[in-house]
């Protein structure tokens, strides 16, 4: 990916803005380099015959009128080029996030959560700068390093070649000063790190600190390492502290030779007093581009590396995405067969599962029994396409699944998942996710379902209340049945629980089990429960173990057999005669 | 929980918390001292350079002498004494008496008196001094000229220059006759330099300098405030996460060193500056300077409705940045809910509508920059209309020099330079107040009495009684509720219990790492209150169920600060808690780096490593949580064997997890929701088919 290719259509689709906000600033770039003109006028006016005081009174309105247009001008190139940052700072990050959700659960696995948003943010607010001020700053420093020389030839050949002696000097200090600082303030900011780390880890291990009286031994990491940022800031500064003072030395030491020469020159007549005031504005608008390239520079590298990280993520392919699907297909009824399905997450990675197959018709209740880490979270992501699958190994409705779209998919296979999310937002809202167009009716009948209608009923603002940080904070178990409501008002052809009941206690899970038998009379529903209590209905029991299914059959034909199943609920009944 | 991340103090300064953040840097207050002398001494070289060009321009570039012609040396007297306030020089040849004045003086000598000058021809105005040599008289003897003494001549400046415009006189002809006034130029030059080098090293030092000082000071508050986090009690760190506790002591502390280094010493010396220049045009001439000062009031008035609505929209910015932040995060975690319930093209839309709104919010902040800094801006050409109109005018009148007008119009330029940069200044302040507020905030919070005054050099012999005892951590209920036991010197105990039954706080309660609130705990027959914290734990050794290896080599894991332990001592430890041939194979053996707090030794190692760290310390007191998850069997040997060898001749006090660990202690306590169910040896406890039974059966089988 071209590294400017997210930001060009945009450039391109404002073209004609941005061309007006360009020509704008030429006008003021140019209305700036009148004034020492008019200054110059005004000066050397003062030695004409016949010139009254009220004739000045024309050059000041016509350098406050120039101040005006400069005012004004400058108000709309603002708003067009810095306007048409903020536009592009608007569109990308919608780009990004548009293309974020669609990305799969792999690439949210290897990616922090920290980086993704301060792409959205802090790299997107270089951008911006780039595409703001970049533009200003090469208009200004092309116009203005070229205009102020050549007003500058045009008062005296000699007197500028002069002044601007020390000037290389001035790029070459930017860049050399440029490489030092920047290698310094790498070790800085390294220093940076290993200091938060180490103060990290230190109050990570407070306990252990504690428990061995290690606090001394501790401050004094803390310490050293304190130090240590604060030796490669004091080099930094050696370095950095030369920067500004030595730009100003060298533009006072041209200042300081047009004083010398200019002086001699105004002195012999060579040049008129007006033009060697003149000479000074000029000189000042000469080194302004000067020290400008370096901004620019700097400007150019940061927006580039934080082009090129958002170019990373938008370079990210959506795994998980229609292979050419049958749209004919818009229903499930919810058979579901397995055949020969292993599984591995990647291609170095240990196999989850080795040859399983089962089948489960319509209107069948299935079970997933199994340890904890056996894969039945796995089973359920590969049903629904949260990891794709390996081809013609699952078929539902005798569909294999990628002719199946994943509109369709997942409108018909829908998860409770294990670890619940919910947005920060009311309650009636989330439970409507899957169907905003749901009415109040149809939540409160799911609700009810799940055994949360009262609870809900209790809160402050009832259906209306917000969750989360800003609102109130539910327990597992209410987040639970949250969950589980939301799915029950979508009325699946598949309803698939994974371990969703965990955190329900015992009564309420039983009235939600006998509930979902009802409802679900008809409709296939997938159950993934370490409580066997909350499978005993079940059509179906599978135990998953090392790999493979170990057993199937039902409650009471596991139960028979000595194995897996009978071990676990032996053990579960043990668990709740503990619990009570 | 104190201060949230995204507090936006309001103010800029708070003297409180200013006073508290500057006495930090009081032991470095020589150098601060330092560098606010060298801030004077720039802010004068800033003040200095438009003025040496002004006395270049005024003395030498523009002719700005007038002379006067007196017949003899007493009517020359008795003009001087008439006008006193004229600076006069005063030059005499044959009978004849000259004095030469300032051009801007013109108007303090009478109407009268000047047209009688100027009619007895007695006045001539806007000369130049030339060396009176031979070559130079030929060359001027077409042209007016007046030989004022032995050595000098004037001539009109005017005159010799439209000499040199008719070709009346090449360059080279003129540079001679001028040479006088050009090495003079030189010497302006000569000081012009001076006065840039000597701002150079100012510079440089003053940055040095309160870079120095601040930077060392934040050392101090950095030291300082970890210190204190340290001795914060163990509830704090349950409260707090570890992250927010990082920021304090590095982000915020960042901040006011920017402040101290950056924010508030230049905007210190813009001040001065701009303060100074005002002073400066005052007195280079008061009227041109008041005329000027006119702007004043305008630009006040836009600065200060400048920063109120900028602050305004500043803080709605940050509001919806915040409520970008905010979906992001939340979508981000929620991803396979939004992709599992197709809801991808409504969050799309969501977040649109957040985006636009900041988006929005920030097009109002940039309209408002746009509206007010380019006529801020413009203002300095205000200024420079002005001058022209009133200084020009001003110097036809001959009251005030080109060379003042040229300085009015450099510091103008000067005045206007900070200006620009205000807003970011403001928001260094702002950021470093709202960081020291975090900070001082955590400081004010009371830390954990270590009781330093009780120490005694004691060694414990390890007998231990709860009396009673209640815990509770929060609202949420009691974790112990009316514990009683005692254990005797070198028993050996093992608490088992299901999750949550509350043996860890038991640990926890021992070694003094929770305050508890109802009951009594002995050691050694003395409340445990009583004993200096550090002591008390100094003579307990724990080791937890995930052990927590420090970044460092092997070695400082297993000696931690105690330098006295020989490498003999170590090794003979380590071999006896059968970890010395592990760390044998290692590449750098005892000096191996441990990565990742331990991360690539498995749990076992670990646990090997931790052992023999207790053992190096030799407690009277020895803690385990036993790890829950599986261990290699050959490791698991070698932890069982060495368990056996720690437990020798010392109290030790296990959470078993394991069947052979509950098999060779002297007594179990079984406990269950807080409380002690049962008690007693393995077998008694098995017969007795009871709480311990079940759990037996369930996880130990």
């Amino acid at each position: 990916m071209k590294t400017f290719a997210k930001v060009s259509p945009i450039l391109k689709k404002n073209w004609f803005r941005i061309a007006i906000g360009l020509f704008l600033i030429v006008v003021v770039d140019v209305l700036q380099l009148i004034v020492p003109k008019v200054m110059q006028k005004a000066v050397d006016s003062l030695e004409l015959p016949g010139f009254v005081q009220s004739d000045l009174l024309k050059f000041s309105l016509f350098i406050l009128l120039i101040a005006v247009l400069i005012a004004i001008i400058r108000f709309f190139w603002r708003i067009l080029l810095i306007g048409n940052a903020w536009i592009i700072d608007r569109d990308i990050r919608q780009l990004y996030y548009d293309h974020l959700l669609t990305l799969s659960r792999n690439f949210f696995n290897r990616s922090k959560t920290g980086d993704l948003m301060a792409y959205a943010t802090n790299d997107l607010n270089a951008v911006r700068m780039l595409a703001g001020f970049g533009f200003v700053i090469i208009v200004d420093v092309v116009v203005f390093s070229i205009a102020s020389m050549v007003f500058m030839v045009n008062i005296s050949l000699k007197l500028t070649l002069l002044a601007i002696i020390p000037m290389p000097v001035l790029t070459v200090i930017i860049i050399f000063f440029g490489r030092s600082i920047h290698r310094h303030f790498r070790r800085v900011q390294k220093s940076f790190a290993s200091l938060s780390g180490q103060v990290q880890e230190s109050i990570s291990g407070i306990r252990v600190v504690k428990a061995f009286v290690q606090e001394t031994a501790e401050l004094q990491k803390v310490s050293r390492s304190a130090y240590e940022y604060v030796k490669e800031n004091i080099a930094l500064v050696k370095i950095f502290g030369l920067f500004d003072p030595t730009l100003f030395l060298v533009i006072s030491i041209s200042m300081g030779i047009v004083l010398i020469y200019g002086g001699t020159y105004t002195m012999l007549g060579e040049i008129t007093m007006g033009e060697f005031i003149a000479f000074f504005s000029y000189l000042g608008m000469f080194v302004w581009p000067m020290i400008a390239i370096g901004w620019f520079v700097n400007l150019y590298q940061r927006g580039r590396a934080s082009l090129l990280r958002l170019n990373s993520i938008f370079a990210e392919n959506p795994e998980i995405t229609d292979e050419n699907p049958d749209f004919s297909i818009t229903t499930l009824t919810g058979s579901i067969r397995m055949e020969e399905l292993s599984f591995r997450y990647g291609e170095k990675s240990p196999l989850i599962f080795d040859n399983i197959s089962f089948e489960v018709q319509q209107g069948q209740t299935l079970a997933v029994v199994g340890r904890t880490g056996c894969g039945k979270t796995t089973l359920v992501d590969l049903l629904t396409r949260v990891y794709n699958p390996p081809h013609d190994k699952i078929f539902i409705d005798d569909h294999e699944i990628y002719e199946i779209s994943l509109n369709v998919l997942h409108s018909n296979l829908v998860t409770v998942p294990q670890d619940i999310f919910l947005f920060s937002d009311t309650v009636a809202d989330n439970i409507s996710l899957g169907k905003p167009e749901a009415t109040q009716k149809e939540i409160e009948t799911a609700a009810e379902f799940a055994q949360v209608h009262n609870e809900i009923m209790e809160f402050e603002k009832a259906y209306e209340t917000v969750i989360g940080e800003r609102g109130v904070t539910l327990s597992g178990g209410q987040k639970q049945r949250l969950a589980i409501a939301r799915a029950l008002l979508t009325d699946p052809g598949v309803l698939i629980l994974d371990d969703a009941l965990s955190a329900v206690d015992t009564k309420t899970e039983k009235h939600i089990l006998e509930h979902l038998i009802n409802i679900r009379k008809g409709k296939t529903t997938i159950i993934i429960a370490h409580r066997i209590s909350s499978l005993q209905h079940a059509d179906k029991i599978i135990v998953l173990d090392n790999k493979k299914i170990a057993e199937t059959g039902t409650h009471k034909e596991l139960l028979a057999v000595s194995g897996i199943y009978r071990s676990l609920y032996e053990k579960q009944k043990l668990k709740e005669k503990l619990e009570k | 929980m104190y201060g949230s991340e995204d507090d936006l103090k309001a103010k800029v300064y708070d003297s409180k918390l200013f006073t508290r953040l500057v006495s930090y840097l009081k032991p470095y207050r020589i150098l601060v001292l330092i560098s606010f002398i060298l801030l004077f001494l720039i802010a004068t070289a800033e003040l200095a350079l438009p003025y040496v060009t002004k006395m270049a321009v005024d003395r030498l570039i523009t002719s700005n002498t007038n002379l006067l012609q007196f017949d003899s040396r007493e009517s020359a007297r008795d003009f001087i004494a008439t006008y006193k306030s004229v600076i006069f020089k005063e030059y005499s040849f044959e009978e004849h008496c000259y004095l030469l004045f300032s051009n801007n003086r013109m108007n303090y000598i009478s109407k009268l008196d000047l047209e009688l000058l100027q009619q007895e021809n007695r006045l001539v105005t806007k000369i130049v001094l030339l060396n009176r040599d031979s070559s130079t008289m030929e060359i001027i003897s077409k042209i007016d000229h007046v030989i004022i003494s032995d050595n000098l001549v004037a001539v009109p400046a005017l005159q010799l220059s439209n000499m040199r415009k008719e070709g009346l006189i090449s360059l080279r002809q003129l540079q001679g006759l001028r040479r006088n006034d050009m090495r003079q130029l030189k010497i302006y030059g000569v000081v012009f330099f001076s006065i840039i080098a000597l701002q150079f090293v100012f510079t440089y030092f003053q940055i040095f300098t309160i870079n120095y000082a601040a930077q060392h000071a934040m050392y101090d508050l950095r030291r300082q405030l970890f210190t204190h986090l340290q001795k914060m009690p163990l509830s704090f760190f349950d409260r707090n996460p570890v992250g927010r506790l990082v920021t304090r002591i590095t982000n915020d502390v960042g901040t006011m060193d920017e402040m101290l280094s950056a924010g508030l010493i230049k905007l210190i010396q813009d001040l001065l500056v701009m303060l100074g220049i005002l002073v400066m045009m005052l007195v280079l001439n008061w009227k041109l300077a008041l005329v000027t000062f006119t702007i004043l009031p305008f630009l006040i008035t836009l600065l200060i409705v400048f920063k109120n609505k900028i602050m305004i929209v500043y803080r709605i910015v940050r509001k919806r940045l915040a409520a970008i932040n905010a979906s992001l995060s939340e979508d981000i975690s929620g991803v396979k809910i939004i992709q599992l319930f197709n809801q991808y093209l409504r969050k799309k839309k969501e977040f649109a509508e957040v985006n636009e709104r900041f988006y929005k919010a920030s097009m109002r902040q940039m309209r408002i920059y746009a509206s007010f800094r380019p006529v801020i801006h413009s203002l300095r050409r205000v200024a420079i209309a002005i001058i022209i109109w009133f200084g020009l005018g001003q110097v036809m009148n001959n009251v005030i020099s080109l060379g003042i007008f040229m300085a009015f119009l450099s510091y103008m330029d000067r005045f206007f330079e900070p200006i620009d940069h205000l807003s970011e200044k403001f928001n260094i302040l702002q950021a470093a107040m709202a960081g020291a507020e975090r900070i001082f905030d955590l400081m004010d919070h009371k830390p954990e009495d270590y009781r330093e005054t009780r120490k005694s050099g004691m060694k414990l012999q390890g007998d231990i009684e709860f009396r009673n005892v209640w815990l509770r951590y929060n609202e949420d209920g009691d974790v112990l509720r009316n514990i009683s036991f005692r254990i005797k010197a070198g028993e050996k105990v093992a608490l088992v219990g299901h999750t949550g039954s509350g043996k860890t706080s038991i640990i926890s309660l021992i070694a003094g790492l929770y305050p508890y609130q109802k009951g009594e705990i002995f050691i050694d027959g003395r409340k445990i209150d009583d004993y200096s914290l550090e002591e008390l734990r100094d003579n307990i050794g724990i080791v937890q169920q995930d052990v927590f290896l420090f970044t460092g080599t092997v070695r400082d894991n297993i000696v931690l600060s105690n330098n006295d332990i020989t490498r003999e001592e170590m090794e003979k430890v380590a071999r006896y808690v059968n970890v010395h041939d592990f760390i044998d194979n290692l590449p750098g053996k005892y000096l191996e780096q441990v990565m990742e707090r331990g991360a690539t030794f498995s749990v076992g190692q670990r646990q090997l490593i931790a052992f023999a760290r207790v053992l190096a310390y030799d407690p009277a007191i020895f803690v385990l949580d036993e790890a829950t998850s599986n261990i290699d069997t050959e490791t698991e040997i070698l932890i069982q064997d060495a368990l056996k060898k720690l437990m020798e001749n010392r109290t030790s006090i296990i959470i078993a997890h394991r069947l052979s660990t509950i098999q060779n202690v002297d007594r179990i306590i079984v406990m269950h929701k807080g409380e002690i169910r049962e008690e007693g040896s393995h077998q008694e406890l098995l017969e007795k088919k009871g709480l311990y039974y079940d759990l037996y059966r369930l996880q130990y089988t």
